[in-house]
């Protein structure tokens, strides 16, 4: 990374950045998200058919005459496996998961049902709630001990590159389709984390640099000071890589939506920690005129 | 051998011969209480059954209390046991949801069963030409599931309390030529015409769909007793056991592996230090163990994820700390002030970085549900055991193989 300037090339990052975050919040508003029963309740079955099936087939397959009282409705069918197959329906209970599982077996033969879930209406909005208050509230912590331990600006960047990273994640699941269950708040959380993570090691070395006798101004600081942590970022990133990459490979369908959601995270973590998060705290710097560098 | 490096030598001794004695005795007890089948507690989603959600609902005279909840909670306790389910978890929910019950059941391979035999009310009554004359909690000194003696179909075999033995003798025999019904939850198992006086007290529900599964669940709710109160269903989870036998499998193989090639990838990048890392990775993946299996922790999907996203951190803990000695070497300091300068200046980055994590983590836990608080769990204690291995063990490593003429290669660094 020698001559290479992040503070020089800030504002194509800024506008990248704005971009995407934008974008990721603009799909949300115009298309929605392709919400999972988590939070919008309803039946997921898990189901293995003895031979390969049209997934319009079985959704004609459940909607018999002694199904029509359920209001099943289109249902949604998603291919897992070779022969394996999700469905999803509005919530039903224990005598309507029977009544759909027999519907199936009339059409198919031998169905079985490797699982199923259930989610009340009640539970699903809960989730949801929980969800955002958790986000909101991790992000304070956060705040206050960044604010705490660095200076003010550093806490609100970070939180501020977060909620880039948040709709940069978004974003990328309502272009991919991807469901969002609660796998996804997981791999939420965990962008949470090691996007503040990754910020607070390059603020960290910003924070001794502003300390070092060298002469140079604080773009040259800011910039020398993400370059020493390239190493380490680049190295942390592959090792943590790797673990993600096995789980997906290896792990089953229900494993591969929240590494989706690592991986998504991962990658926005680091791009925002090292291109936006340095920068931004270099502007603002600027800006209240403290140009000047000085110990805190 | 010099002092410090003894020192070193007793510490890393020390935790290995600790936390590998704790997993061996913790795992050992575990495979005597579970009788053989297990010696980690692993989650529905990796070992398969049934997770229910239920919400215990207002009495017919009256509004629910807390009392009700406990009391529901107690039969429902009381009927599984009788199921034979290793392991089972009836909780009640607190706060908001204290009219709430979860109830686990691990290696359950039907769902319809566990949904009877916590759900059903559990009332029998027996019925003279459709008249109640016995019902209620009471009548019932034993209820057993088996095979009827007149046709050995399956069957649920009777027997009442003595009170209720002399009652049922003295109908039977004044009412011959009349019709007998039992009914179950208001639906009706099993019903004929008296023949004979029964003086033992002895009835058997019998014929009909009933299957063995089905004797054993009526046999259970039997046995458990009557809900004080209707519950309604709020979730349900049920994942097939040899579904799970495969997730858990796949896991395990996906976490050796991302193991291997992390160990690989730092021998490669800082050789002898990258080994010791390593070493330090292994202690770290058991010192986790060890204290998740002492909380009795339940390993489950989520955990596991936990799991890998600390074991990324513990691993960063060391690049950091081994890119600052580098940077220390190349300004000229020996090896033995360097990896001290190493070790000292990257100590408020790694703390610093960990602290919000372990922020994170604690508020997820708090305010999380079941899956969400099992990788918040892991996850804590997996930042809090990597922060005590990358930076106390693998110094204690570093020191035992170093000496002082080894240069900045040892490192991994061209220059």
């Amino acid at each position: 990374m020698k001559g290479f300037s992040f503070i020089k090339t800030r504002k194509i990052w800024y506008a990248v950045t704005l971009a995407l975050a934008l974008g990721g919040a603009a799909g949300l508003l115009l298309n929605g998200m392709n919400l999972g029963i988590d939070f919008t309740s309803g039946t997921l079955f898990w189901l293995e058919f003895p031979g390969a099936v049209d997934a319009s087939a079985i959704t004609e397959a459940i909607n018999t005459p002694a199904t029509a009282d359920l209001n099943l409705g289109k249902g949604m069918v998603q291919k897992i496996g070779d022969r394996e197959y999700t469905l999803r329906v509005p919530s039903l209970d224990a005598e309507g998961q029977e009544a759909v599982l027999a519907a199936l077996r009339d059409k198919f033969g031998d169905v079985q049902n490797h699982g199923i879930d259930q989610v009340d209406p009640r539970i699903g909005s809960e989730l949801t709630k929980v969800a955002i208050e958790s986000v909101l509230i991790a992000s304070l912590g956060i705040l206050a001990y960044i604010a705490l331990r660095f200076e003010y600006r550093f806490a609100v960047i970070s939180v501020a590159t977060l909620v880039a990273g948040v709709f940069m994640t978004i974003g990328a699941f309502v272009v991919s389709g991807q469901e969002i269950n609660s796998a996804f708040v997981a791999g939420m959380l965990t962008l949470v984390g090691y996007c503040i993570n990754n910020t607070i090691i390059i603020f960290d070395r910003i924070r001794e640099n502003l300390k070092s006798a060298r002469k140079e101004d604080l773009a040259e600081m800011t910039d020398r000071s993400i370059g020493e942590m390239m190493a380490r970022t680049v190295h942390t990133t592959i090792t943590t890589l790797i673990g993600v990459v096995a789980l997906y490979v290896f792990g089953s369908t229900t494993i591969r939506d929240f590494t989706f959601a690592l991986l998504i995270g991962l990658i926005a973590g680091v791009y925002l920690s090292i291109f936006v998060a340095g920068p931004l705290w270099y502007d603002w710097r600027k800006l209240s005129g403290t140009e000047k560098r000085r110990v805190k | 051998m010099e002092r410090n490096k003894l020192v070193s030598l007793v510490t890393v001794l020390l935790v290995v011969a600790i936390t590998g004695g704790a997993i061996f005795l913790m795992g050992r007890q575990r495979l005597e209480d579970t009788d053989g089948k297990s010696w980690l507690r692993l989650g529905m989603d990796l070992q398969g059954g049934v997770m229910l959600v239920l919400e215990v609902q207002d009495k017919k005279d009256g509004a629910a209390d807390a009392q009700t909840v406990e009391d529901t909670r107690a039969a429902m306790e009381k009927r599984i046991d009788s199921l034979g389910v290793t392991e089972p978890v009836i909780e009640k929910l607190s706060g908001d949801n204290w009219r709430r019950i979860t109830v686990s059941l691990p290696g359950v391979t039907s769902l319809q069963q566990a949904l009877d035999v916590v759900g059903k009310q559990g009332l029998l009554e027996f019925k003279l030409n459709g008249r109640t004359i016995m019902s209620g909690p009471g009548i019932l000194a034993k209820a057993t599931p088996g095979y009827s003696s007149r046709d050995n179909k399956p069957a649920v075999q009777l027997e009442l309390s003595s009170e209720y033995s002399r009652q049922f003798a003295t109908i039977t025999r004044n009412n011959i030529g009349e019709i007998i019904s039992i009914e179950l939850d208001g639906q009706e198992v099993v019903g004929g015409v008296i023949s004979t006086e029964i003086p033992d007290g002895k009835a058997e529900i019998s014929g009909g769909d009933i299957t063995i599964e089905s004797a054993t669940s009526i046999a259970a709710i039997l046995r458990g007793g009557v809900l004080p109160a209707p519950v309604e269903h709020k979730e349900t989870r049920f994942v097939d056991p040899t579904l799970g036998a495969d997730m858990s499998r796949s896991s395990m193989l996906a976490g050796a592996f991302g193991f291997a090639v992390i160990l690989v990838y730092m021998i490669a990048i800082y050789r002898v230090p990258g080994l010791m890392a390593g070493f330090a990775l292994i202690i770290y993946t058991g010192i986790v163990l060890a204290v998740f299996m002492l909380i009795k922790g339940t390993l489950s999907l989520a955990g596991i994820a936990g799991f890998i996203l600390s074991t990324g951190m513990a691993v960063d803990a060391n690049v950091i700390i081994f890119e600052r000695i580098k940077d220390e070497m190349r300004a000229g300091k020996s090896i033995r002030a360097a990896i001290d300068a190493g070790f000292r200046k990257s100590m408020a980055a790694i703390i610093d970085g960990n602290a919000t994590t372990i922020i994170t983590a604690i508020i997820l836990f708090y305010f999380g549900s079941g899956r969400v608080q099992g990788f918040a769990v892991t996850l804590i204690i997996g930042v809090l055991a990597s922060m005590f291995t990358a930076v106390i063990l693998t110094r204690s490593l570093l020191t035992l193989v170093v000496s002082p003429g080894m240069g900045i290669k040892f490192f991994g660094a061209r220059r």
